[in-house]
């Protein structure tokens, strides 16, 4: 599984305190949903990798996070962490994630049969593919 | 009618073996209850009172026949033999086992159904008018325009899991009959002066217990940035909605904070950005899903028409034809509402038996269509003049031939207490009440049209602020009281009613309706003179008066 196969960077910071020392060259950076996102676009080039944290099962405020990252052209590595569950890695990979941290007890072997469950997609997302009717 | 191609076919198949799995896993106790709440909602399943309840979509509140026997054949199988229309055209089984649910997808996937974003912090179901395609007074059918957003929307990756659900409602005629002011978005059907198709946006309408009229950010969207433009509104929703308190999550309540211009310009900048990507419908598409709507083979207007049926000696039969009929855009066609407002069950219930009867009766009389309403009806939308007789009889046959369509007693209703888990109070108990109490037809021909609509709770379902008469059911020590609002409105006109005054208990419900019907008929300017403008007319005052005066005195 592809999503599972990004190593962990060995040092994250988290994006206040990156901000606090003036955004330098890192390996990753980690946003909370509530980011500036204009501001954070501003600053991709300076980070390989945008965690983007999941605070809560409801919160999907990072699927359009990452879309905007996409669209913006960030080539890095858009990692989800926290609240991640394996029901909603389907949609994750679609609007951009390409890493995943899966909760404690959640098994990596269920992903296989999780992933592409339904593998029809009526639209344009992060994932190259096109709408339906394109 | 939309028919599935094999795409459509696949995605509702799979999306069955998705939810079975996740079921599964869910009995098996491997996903935590809070999780397998947020999937089975997404999947039309609420956890009610008594059992689990599923909604199944109606997209838009289009059957074929096929689809409604199936429907049939679900409530037969899996369920107590009777389904519920909803307000947003879709029909609930209430009383379905959860290790059951996912075979009863199954078989509605084979007639193209399913429950998918049927409820859930996503984007519902889309809702239209249920006259679409016939109404006389229509611009362009509202249908291809619904079935583009059913597919858009439908597992969008980015919008399942939004700050709270999401309504969208399109309408096609100047008369608004799918409520659009009262949605999240509402898009109405416009020309620009060059003769193009387009749509009038509207957003941050809705009920619920802060009801408010949405306002238009848009006068005009070209048809083919239709897709991107209800992106953006999402986007801008999905980042900036509140996530902190539900009841405040609404888009209305984003866009009243932050002022409908400032909303207009976030998404503004936001569809700039991907206005001409590949959301941009191509002609093609647009085409493509026209076609499944094409008008069906009428008869000519000779063939169809039959002038003399205003003739035919048969005074119920005349009643139903003055009440229930309306006129059809093809000559030589009417158009026949279907209440579902038995006196026996609540309002919006239809037995499998009564399903089974009007499928058959749409085969015979109308090209096998049938449509739900968002004030719990049935329409059979293609009936020729000529064959007006016969249906009636048909559906006198199946107890759906009353002739109360616009009448006080067709009045919506939430299920209330009696299943809903949310419910302050009863709703039922009135409903039936009411029935029993205006049973006279002529009397309620002769109070003319008046809507009335019932909550049971603060959450509205039952579009209380919207009815001529509402009455919201609420829970004040440990008793159920209800609070009645006058001089609300779903029309194209949309209002929100004003509170009467302080609660009504249970038992004195049907007495203050009789009171505020009477206050009408007694200042009504002649008979043509409708309950909504009297209201309009004279305000709360007299009719305040005429409620707590002659309560007090009752008490005294």
């Amino acid at each position: 599984m592809e999503l599972l196969k990004k190593p962990q960077p060995s040092i994250v910071i988290d994006y206040d305190d990156w901000l606090a020392i003036d955004a330098p060259q890192v390996e990753a950076v980690k946003v909370i949903a509530s980011v500036d996102i204009a501001q954070l676009l501003n600053l991709i080039t300076r980070t390989d990798e945008i965690q983007i944290e999941f605070s809560a099962f409801a919160d999907g405020r990072g699927f359009s996070i990452a879309r905007i990252l996409r669209r913006a052209g960030y080539g890095g590595v858009i990692r989800a962490v926290g609240d991640v569950a394996v029901d909603r890695v389907a949609y994750m990979q679609r609007v951009g994630f390409d890493a995943i941290e899966l909760k404690d007890g959640e098994e990596a072997t269920l992903l296989p049969r999780l992933l592409g469950h339904v593998k029809v997609k009526y639209q344009l997302s992060s994932d190259g593919l096109g709408p339906v009717y394109a | 009618m939309y028919i599935y191609n094999e795409i459509d076919q696949q995605l509702v198949d799979e999306r069955v073996n998705q939810f079975r799995d996740q079921t599964q896993r869910f009995l098996k106790g491997e996903i935590a209850d809070d999780e397998y709440r947020m999937l089975r909602l997404m999947n039309g399943i609420y956890i009610q009172r008594h059992a689990p309840m599923l909604r199944v979509a109606v997209p838009y509140g289009q059957m074929t026949s096929v689809q409604l026997r199936a429907l049939a054949k679900v409530s037969r199988t899996y369920d107590k033999g009777y389904g519920h229309f909803t307000t947003r055209q879709n029909i609930q089984f209430n009383w379905p086992e959860l290790a059951q649910i996912p075979d009863i997808l199954a078989d509605l996937a084979q007639v193209q159904m399913h429950a998918i974003q049927t409820s859930g912090a996503c984007i519902r179901s889309v809702t239209s008018d249920p006259l679409a395609g016939v109404a006389a007074d229509e611009l362009a059918d509202s249908r291809p325009w619904c079935e583009i957003i059913r597919q858009w929307s439908s597992l969008h990756p980015e919008f399942a899991y939004l700050p709270r659900k999401f309504k969208i409602a399109v309408t096609g005629s100047k008369a608004d009959r799918a409520a659009v002011q009262v949605h999240d978005i509402g898009l109405r059907i416009v020309h620009n002066i060059q003769g193009e198709l387009g749509f009038e946006v509207l957003v941050g309408g809705g009920l619920g217990r802060t009801p408010i009229i949405g306002q238009v950010i848009r006068k005009y969207l070209p048809a083919k940035h239709l897709l991107s433009y209800l992106e953006a509104i999402l986007r801008i929703y999905n980042l900036h909605g509140r996530r902190d308190n539900k009841y405040k999550a609404r888009i209305k309540i984003l866009v009243k904070a932050m002022g409908v211009d400032a909303f207009a310009q976030l998404v503004e900048a936001e569809w700039q950005q991907i206005k001409d990507t590949d959301l941009q419908l191509p002609e093609a598409e647009i085409k493509r899903v026209s076609s499944h709507f094409a008008k069906p083979y009428y008869l000519s207007e000779q063939e169809a028409g039959f002038a003399q049926v205003n003739s035919i000696v048969d005074g119920d039969f005349q009643r139903w034809l003055t009440h229930n009929v309306l006129p059809h855009q093809q000559p030589g066609y009417r158009i026949v509402m279907v209440p579902l407002k038995n006196p026996l069950s609540p309002p919006g219930d239809i037995t499998h038996q009564q399903m089974d009867g009007l499928a058959d009766l749409a085969d015979q009389y109308s090209f096998g269509n049938v449509r739900s309403t968002h004030d719990q009806n049935l329409v059979l939308a293609y009936v020729a003049e000529k064959d007006l007789y016969e249906l009636w009889h048909g559906l006198a046959d199946l107890g759906l031939g009353r002739a109360n369509h616009g009448t006080l007693t067709d009045m919506i209703n939430c299920p209330g207490l009696d299943y809903c888990s949310l419910a302050n109070a009863e709703t039922l108990v009135l409903s039936e009440r009411i029935n029993e109490a205006f049973d006279d037809l002529d009397y309620l021909y002769d109070l003319g049209p008046i809507e009335l609509k019932i909550s049971g709770c603060i959450n509205a379902c039952g579009h209380h602020h919207i009815g001529h008469i509402g009455i919201l059911g609420v829970e004040k020590g440990g008793k159920q009281v209800y609070q009645f609002t006058l001089g609300g409105s779903d029309s194209e006109a949309a209002q929100l009613g004003k509170t009467l005054g302080r609660s009504i208990a249970q038992d004195q419900v049907v007495a203050t309706i009789t009171i505020i019907l009477n206050t009408y008929l007694a200042l009504r300017h002649g008979n043509d003179e409708t309950f909504a403008q009297v209201v309009q007319r004279i305000g709360l005052l007299p009719f305040k008066e005429a409620v707590y005066g002659t309560a007090q005195k009752t008490a005294a």
